[in-house]
């Protein structure tokens, strides 16, 4: 998330001198990824301002104790289902309870449960889907045999079941819903690495005397990383989502504590007196949902070198 | 076809074998039955020699070449039977370990279509480090890539620092083909295999590339295989010719013998087909038939017969496969009736 710094400072990005394409790589041909990712943010608002959302969600999260202007767990009676004012800029609850407090605090878990499942999904499916891809035979039947098996399960059914087993949770939570989307990653990087174990060049390095955990390391990894990377941040704008239903459903994080799916569901029964109290969590989820997929988008383009050209056309125009 | 009949030894001169392939039978295991894909081929290779493989598609030239270098996939690839001799020491029941040790060192590998055979997420200076340091970690990153810098100047790259720093979809398919050739000689192997290396070029490039490959082998003394099916590029570029038909070695000659005295009639039918061998405004040549398809079992006879203008109906030709003759020094050709070529 670290690019988005530069999306919030105007967008002033020094102009390269004149490329000569038939000479000169051009600007950017050659450039690392990160810088490339940096370009990218940078000249497309879109993805400028998703950069800025995840930043300033993940900023809120972390600066929580001082940025909430009140505790998120004190009831005050007094002003219960307030709208917005002054004092209370987003209103309060049913229990008088500030939502802006409540959202900071909330974006904590919610931030949480998103980006955790969806880093350790990736990294497991992503080895099993190598593995099962890359060495093939009897390893690939059995590990895409068991994907098969969890991926035909829901993973609200499965969050019930641990649920009612180990009892209800955030750690649970998060459990049932890695535990459902590693197979999504598995299978995506089978069918990924399949393809690319088919390449001339894979066979050309071989030639060449590479071995084969070399030519994993360098030609597989490398190859189904910007698969890695947008299908990651895909599912994470998923898993807020899928955090939030676990937690609107009781089966998350536990009262008192903030979280978005939590909240959302608490301004249910007072929707039509106070349709804020359900209305500000749930543009929440939608708003960083949505952020999620824009730069999900944005990073798939600036890893794939064969996008640059058209980066470098866009930006000339 | 193990030893010819005839063989006349003592009458050739011992001559030095870097490569021996004898006999080789691969076939290929497939949900439609087995595909008999090289069906006996032999051939050698002497030091600094280039040998050229010519036949059309599916006649087994590739494959009898890459089994030598243990990347033809198996499955669905089975070696049946044969033996490839390098140093007395056979590649075709080496260790996979083994193979890995001599790709690139001793042998390397050029392929048909440089626009899929470079990594398209590194750059140029990064493959071609790797390609250097993976058969040699002693080699410092620095000096790998000095060496890259060096190897692409010798190749005709211009600026080749700045290369170094591109990406493959950055150079023009020629390009790239010079920076295959830099790595594949990187290492000074004994043994290149090109395959097809001009096949996806324009024809302008080709001849650059084939000028490259020619100089790049000198400079190597490295012997070469060159699989093509342009016998252009085999005048060109070949010592020696061995002509492939079925998944066999019909027939194999000096390239000068072959050329002008063709034995096996595949091979007169051949030379025949080509543009140049036919007189302005006439018709050109044309083999009747098709080859037999490689899927199921091989008829008993010669492969050739169905399409022989030779034949002239004797039975013997769809009986009895042909032994490999001895039709002169260091010429061969696998048919019954080659006393009957014209001188």
């Amino acid at each position: 998330m670290r690019p988005a710094s530069d999306a919030v400072a105007p967008v002033e990005v020094p102009r390269d001198k004149t490329p000569h394409r038939d000479t000169d790589p051009g600007p950017g041909g050659s450039r690392s990824a990160s810088a490339r990712l940096r370009r990218r943010v940078t000249r497309d608002p879109l993805a400028a301002g998703s950069a800025a959302v995840l930043l300033l969600v993940t900023v809120a999260a972390l600066l929580a104790p001082a940025l909430a202007p009140y505790d998120p767990d004190v009831v005050d009676n007094s002003v219960r289902l307030a709208g917005p004012s002054r004092d209370h800029l987003m209103g309060t609850d049913q229990l008088g309870r500030d939502i802006l407090s409540r959202l900071i605090w909330g974006g904590r878990v919610s931030l949480i449960t998103a980006v955790v499942p969806a880093t350790v999904a990736l990294v497991a499916g992503s080895v099993l889907g190598i593995l099962a891809g890359y060495v093939g035979g009897w390893v690939d039947t059995t590990v895409m045999r068991v994907v098969d098996t969890l991926m035909s399960f829901p993973y609200i059914l499965l969050a019930m079941g641990i649920a009612a087993a180990l009892g209800p949770g955030l750690f649970n939570a998060m459990l049932a819903v890695t535990v459902v989307t590693i197979p999504i990653f598995a299978r995506l990087i089978r069918a990924a690495v399949l393809s690319i174990k088919e390449s001339e060049f894979i066979l050309a390095a071989q030639g060449l005397g590479a071995s084969g955990w070399t030519t994993v390391r360098r030609h597989v990894v490398p190859n189904t990383l910007s698969i890695m990377v947008v299908y990651g941040t895909l599912q994470t704008g998923r898993m807020v989502i899928a955090a939030a239903s676990l937690s609107f459903l009781g089966l998350g994080v536990q009262p008192p504590t903030a979280d978005w799916g939590a909240m959302l569901a608490s301004g249910q029964a007072s929707l039509r007196v106070a349709p804020h109290v359900s209305t500000v969590p749930g543009l929440t989820i939608f708003v960083v949902t949505l952020a999620f997929n824009v730069l999900g988008e944005a990073v798939r383009d600036a890893l794939d070198p064969r996008y640059v050209g058209d980066l470098d056309a866009k930006a000339a125009a | 076809m193990s030893a010819a009949p005839r063989a006349v030894a003592g009458l050739e001169p011992a001559r030095p074998t870097l490569l021996r392939v004898e006999d080789l039978v691969v076939e290929f295991v497939t949900r439609d039955g087995v595909v008999h894909a090289v069906n006996g081929a032999s051939f050698d290779l002497g030091p600094g020699e280039t040998l050229g493989i010519v036949g059309e598609s599916g006649s087994g030239k590739s494959v009898s070449a890459m089994s030598v270098t243990g990347l033809i996939p198996s499955p669905p690839a089975r070696i049946v039977r044969g033996a490839a001799y390098l140093d007395g020491e056979d590649l075709l029941t080496a260790s996979s370990r083994r193979l890995r040790e001599l790709r690139g060192r001793e042998i390397a590998v050029i392929f048909q279509d440089p626009m899929t055979a470079l990594n398209p997420v590194f750059t140029i200076g990064s493959q071609m480090t790797e390609a250097i340091r993976v058969n040699d970690r002693a080699v410092s990153r620095r000096a790998a890539r000095d060496r890259a810098a060096d190897l692409l100047a010798r190749v005709g790259i211009p600026r080749p620092r700045e290369r170094l720093q591109q990406y493959p979809f950055e150079l023009s398919g020629g390009m790239r083909q010079r920076v295959m050739i830099a790595m594949a000689i990187a290492n000074r192997p004994r043994i290149l295999i090109a395959d097809e290396p001009t096949t996806a070029l324009d024809v302008t490039v080709q001849a650059q590339i084939l000028d490259l490959l020619a100089l790049a082998q000198e400079e190597l003394q490295a012997a070469t295989i060159l699989i093509t099916h342009d016998l252009g590029v085999i005048a060109e570029l070949a010592d020696r010719v061995a002509v492939m038909y079925a998944g066999r070695v019909v027939e194999t000659a000096a390239v000068g013998d072959l050329f002008d005295h063709p034995v096996h009639p595949y091979t007169e039918a051949l030379l025949a087909s080509r543009p140049a061998a036919v007189p302005d405004g006439e018709d050109m040549f044309q083999i009747p038939g098709v080859p037999p398809t490689p899927l199921g079992d091989l008829p008993p006879g010669c492969a050739f017969a169905p399409r022989c203008h030779r034949r002239d109906g004797r039975a013997r030709c769809v009986t009895e496969s042909p032994a490999s003759w001895d039709v002169a020094p260091r010429h061969r050709a696998a048919c019954h009736f080659w006393t009957e070529a014209p001188a």
